[in-house]
């Protein structure tokens, strides 16, 4: 509970109407894919519903949050803010704290078409920004949670692969600057913005302090707000004079593919063919797309409904897709599209696979490829159980993606054999590569049944187990490292980063009011 | 300096690599130190630097010379030289990841011919010093030549080691762990991803701080697969304007290897070291020049070479640019050795009374033209021709923005032109700071116009950041904007 002069001060801030304590609605933002998850970690009983706010907030402007935020430090109410808020971090861990609904604050600030870097707030959408982009010839890095999901959320905040990472990297790296309301009330401009007024670049004047903002895998909101963020610009590889079209009805709709794309699957029949042609290939860059799943993972990614994907599975795809990987090789011109396919192939017959659209084995659709580039094939992940989560996540080169996908397919076995989580064989994993491949991470996507407990139960002892895999083993940090307890047990083997985590927070939180729930407290876990 | 603190100094690093005879050049007005060390490993750098928190000296750090030609040093304090140019090694070369782990003393005249019989390229800087530390380099985000391997201005910095000032040993990125390093290189890994450990990017705070976070002493490092077929062209212009303009297309996509503008100025300079040479090559250049190399790597390196040569040529030819192999008495085949070598020429040792001083800053090539007029003007107020003005515009960071350096040649002999180089050079640099040039890497007199027009929160962010890493303020005083070792 607030206080009333607490209330009525925020209320004072964003107006009557922008601001509630009303039950019901408190309780909605209480409600969140991936509780169910946590609570089983922490052994309670599974649950979506997690911690309710003492009230939401609507700011419009960063002036209102740095006035919330301030409030916020006087009487010792803990925040965080959300935008689009998908997932666990977006909920709040303490009765006596509120929710910061960035939603009122949901406008493109600058698309500066020239110089390729975009301004955007917090509530613009993967879907809104690329629909503007694409008036100039433009894309962004959309991170893979979707169109409907904020890209200021994953470039300022949370661990940022797509499916056009090879071509657009790395959430953290595109962040040419931020406005950042941070957790003491203090309004930090980082990068040329501080003293040019531009936002072209995010780095100095001397050392980034985007160095202290998020790392790989984001602060989650633990660190105060982020109310504008600048962020780089792609070149979207179509002809001028092509047009964005749709026709057709969700699912099967049919959307018009630009000259020059194509799509690929080179399977393989041994890890070993699979690891040199992704190295070769993904060197180039020069393909949009290089991701790696399943056979029910393909099924489900180049399918529009649960009775299609399985219709494939079992028509031939279980026996056939080994160890393949999609591309998607977008080019900008005839002669481009020749070098990129004559490429593809030259792979593909080097180390000796086949390409399973050329085959028969799967057909994707023009939909496909647009939920490519639109970041929704992830969405047909939930399509077999209405749910999943991803364990692993470790991040540096392709030898390590394939190396954890080994090393995982025993431990996820064991689960599926307990008939806790969705059967893929061990094989559902999820590689992408970046930059080129210049870096490469896996994820193991995990279906479970969220209306059961048991599922619940074992999906996340599945988790558990897997993060001891990577720590023991050496397979990079997973997602989810977050909050003190799971710090800890990291930072014993990896240089005991989390007294220098600490050390931010309390530089930059001194009266510990950012949720640090999915970040870190200055004083650990008590 | 008190004789225990010299006699312990010397017990960690050895007889052999202490010294108390400075041979060093030392910046004009800077205060001589009480030793230069020459460490040999982290364990010895987490001594000294735990060393010189508990006796409070300061620690200057240098890798191949002294730093920059504006460092003002420390003064009012004891301190040491840091030389860290004898930790030489090159302790890795993936092939596969394409990636070189190194340490600090490595320089570019080392590693590059290393890297080109293992099949890659180091992404170089602009004629890098022969003896220039490669870490010092990228740890100070100098511009690489080529912007589309350029995916973050950190680039191609990735993981480190790092003492922080505070003594503390740490790796970041993915090399921070989980697991030691062999325990990571048999798991596969490389140490590729510059992010993290975590919630935090501890590598941006040591890049860019100029020494005053902490000490690196081994940094991986991205490379490039040495080209199959590899050809450098350029193209004239009596004005800038058509040039930035086909550099706009052409950046977007991701065709060109090599890509940078200059004036006749700059380039007459950098293919030629006597004023002869250099008036002969200007008299036969167009006032703008761009240089734009084309490659082809990997399985079928011939196609893909022709393939962008094609389209890199057709796109100059609907932006009416001619692409040439020659231009004036320059040829592609000399620009292409100098983007791909490192400088004697620009070396520490160079006799040559003609000099330049630097003013360089970060802005959008859209901007640049603006910027340059603007220091035309201011010159021509010093009464420092043009003649003598070099111009350099790097775009950085895909394209998103770039690097504009102005260098203005000077007779070092007469004091009268050196005073008033450096009077032009503040004028000039305290106009552009006025006009929206982004010196993000400031250094000396700039670095102080630089913080003054920083944010209060900015500053207070840098010194929340400073005392998180060296507390007591023994790396590298007076830099960036922490004082000159009094805080």
């Amino acid at each position: 509970m607030l206080e009333d002069n607490v209330y009525w001060a925020l209320e004072a801030i964003v107006g009557h109407s922008n601001i509630t304590r009303s039950p019901a609605i408190l309780e909605s933002y209480a409600f969140q894919w991936g509780f169910e998850i946590e609570s089983a970690q922490r052994g309670e009983e599974p649950s979506r519903f997690g911690q309710r706010p003492a009230a939401v907030v609507l700011p419009a402007s960063t002036e209102e949050v740095q006035a919330i935020v301030r409030i916020c430090n006087e009487h010792n109410v803990k925040f965080k803010a959300i935008s689009t808020g998908m997932g666990a971090w977006a909920g709040i861990s303490s009765p006596r704290s509120i929710l910061i609904d960035l939603r009122r604050m949901n406008r493109i600030i600058e698309i500066n078409a020239k110089n390729m870097y975009a301004v955007i707030e917090p509530y613009v959408t993967n879907a809104e920004l690329q629909a503007e982009l694409l008036k100039y010839g433009l894309m962004h890095h959309a991170q893979g949670a979707g169109p409907q999901t904020s890209p200021l959320a994953s470039h300022t905040s949370f661990a940022g692969p797509g499916f056009t990472s090879p071509y657009t990297g790395h959430s953290d790296r595109n962040l040419l600057g931020a406005e950042w309301v941070v957790p003491n009330g203090d309004i930090l401009r980082i990068g040329s913005f501080d003293q040019t007024g531009q936002w072209f670049s995010g780095d100095g004047p001397g050392f980034s302090l985007r160095g202290i903002m998020r790392g790989w895998l984001g602060a989650y909101g633990g660190l105060g707000v982020f109310t504008k963020a600048a962020i780089k610009l792609y070149s979207f590889p179509a002809p001028s004079d092509w047009k964005w079209e749709i026709s057709g009805t969700i699912p099967h709709y049919d959307w018009k593919v630009p000259p020059f794309w194509k799509l690929y699957v080179p399977n393989f029949e041994e890890w070993e063919q699979f690891e040199n042609a992704l190295y070769e290939l993904t060197g180039q860059d020069a393909v949009m797309m290089a991701t790696s799943s399943s056979a029910e993972g393909l099924a489900a990614l180049f399918t529009d409904t649960k009775m299609e994907a399985i219709e494939v599975i079992f028509a031939g795809l279980l026996a056939k897709a080994k160890r393949y990987f999609i591309v998607l090789v977008a080019a900008h011109s005839e002669r481009e599209f020749k070098y990129r396919d004559k490429l593809v192939r030259h792979i593909i017959e080097k180390y000796d696979g086949e390409d399973l659209i050329e085959t028969g084995d799967i057909s994707p659709r023009p939909s496909h490829y647009a939920e490519s580039i639109r970041n929704m094939l992830g969405g047909h992940a939930f399509r077999f159980s209405n749910c999943f989560q991803s364990t692993h996540g470790g991040m540096d080169c392709i030898s390590l993606a394939v190396r954890i996908a080994q090393e995982n397919r025993p431990v996820k076995e064991k689960y599926i054999d307990k008939g806790v989580i969705g059967d893929d064989r061990g094989e559902g994993i999820w590689i992408t590569t970046y930059e080129g491949n210049h870096m490469a991470h896996l994820e193991v996507p995990t279906v479970y049944n969220a209306a059961d407990k048991e599922s619940c139960m074992g999906y996340a002892e599945y988790q558990n187990e897997c993060n001891r895999v990577d720590l023991e083993r050496a397979l990079g940090m997973p997602f989810f490292i977050v909050g003190d307890k799971i710090h800890d047990i990291f930072g014993q083997r990896t240089m005991n980063y989390p007294r220098w985590l600490r050390r931010i927070k309390a530089a930059f939180d001194p009266n510990g009011v950012s949720d640090s729930s999915h970040y870190i407290t200055a004083q650990g876990d008590e | 300096m008190n004789s225990d603190i010299l006699n312990r100094l010397k017990e960690i690093v050895g007889d052999d690599a202490f010294s108390r005879t400075i041979n060093l050049t030392f910046p004009h007005g800077m205060e001589l130190p009480s030793c230069v060390i020459h460490p040999s490993s982290s364990h010895e750098i987490q001594q000294i630097i735990k060393l010189a928190n508990k006796k409070s000296f300061r620690i200057h750090t240098i890798s191949s010379g002294f730093p920059h030609h504006s460092s003002r040093g420390i003064k009012g304090h004891e301190y040491i030289i840091m030389d860290l140019s004898k930790m030489n090694r090159i302790l890795r070369i993936d092939v596969k990841n394409r990636v070189a782990m190194i340490e600090p003393g490595v320089t570019f005249e080392l590693l590059i011919p290393k890297l080109e019989s293992a099949g890659l390229r180091l992404l170089l800087p602009l004629l890098p010093r022969a003896g220039k530390s490669v870490l010092a380099a990228y740890l100070d985000r100098v511009p690489i030549t080529i912007p589309r391997f350029h995916w973050d201005s950190s680039d191609p910095l990735l993981c480190t080691e790092v003492v922080f000032g505070s003594g503390d040993l740490f790796r970041t990125g993915s090399a921070a762990g989980p697991g030691s390093l062999e325990e990571q290189w048999s798991s596969g890994q490389a140490q590729k991803n510059p992010m993290g450990p975590s919630q935090f990017d501890p590598y941006r705070l040591i890049q860019g701080s100029q020494g005053t976070i902490g000490i690196v002493t081994w940094g991986t490092i991205k490379c490039e697969s040495l080209p199959t077929y590899h050809e450098v062209y350029m193209a004239g212009s009596d004005t800038i304007d058509p040039l930035i303009e086909f550099s706009y297309s052409i950046l977007r996509r991701r065709l060109l290897d090599e890509h940078l503008l200059m004036n006749d100025v700059y380039l007459s300079h950098i293919v030629e070291s006597n004023a002869y040479g250099c008036e002969t090559v200007r008299s036969s250049l167009p006032k703008w020049i761009l240089i734009a190399g084309v490659s082809g790597t990997g399985p079928i390196p011939l196609d893909e070479f022709e393939y962008k040569r094609d389209e890199t040529f057709e796109l100059a030819e609907k932006h009416g640019i001619e692409l040439a192999p020659a231009l004036g008495k320059i040829h592609g085949e000399k620009m292409k050795h100098l983007l791909t070598h490192s400088s004697l020429k620009n070396d520490r040792n160079s006799q040559s009374i003609v000099v330049s001083k630097k003013i360089f800053f970060i802005t959008t090539l859209d901007q640049t033209p603006f910027h340059v007029s603007k220091v035309e003007k201011c010159a021509s107020e010093y009464g420092t021709s043009t003649d003598n003005l070099g111009v350099y515009l790097q775009p950085i960071v895909q394209g998103v923005n770039t690097h504009c350096e102005f260098d203005i040649y000077y007779d070092s002999s007469d004091q009268r032109e050196v005073r008033t180089t450096e009077r032009f050079i503040v004028t000039a640099s305290r106009l552009l700071l006025d006009l929206g040039a982004f010196f993000s890497r400031p250094y000396g007199a700039i670095s102080d116009m630089v913080f003054e027009k920083a944010s209060k929160s900015m500053v207070e962010s840098y010194y929340k950041v400073k005392s998180i890493f060296d507390p007591n303020n023994i790396l590298n005083p007076g830099y960036l904007c922490f004082g000159r070792g009094n805080q």
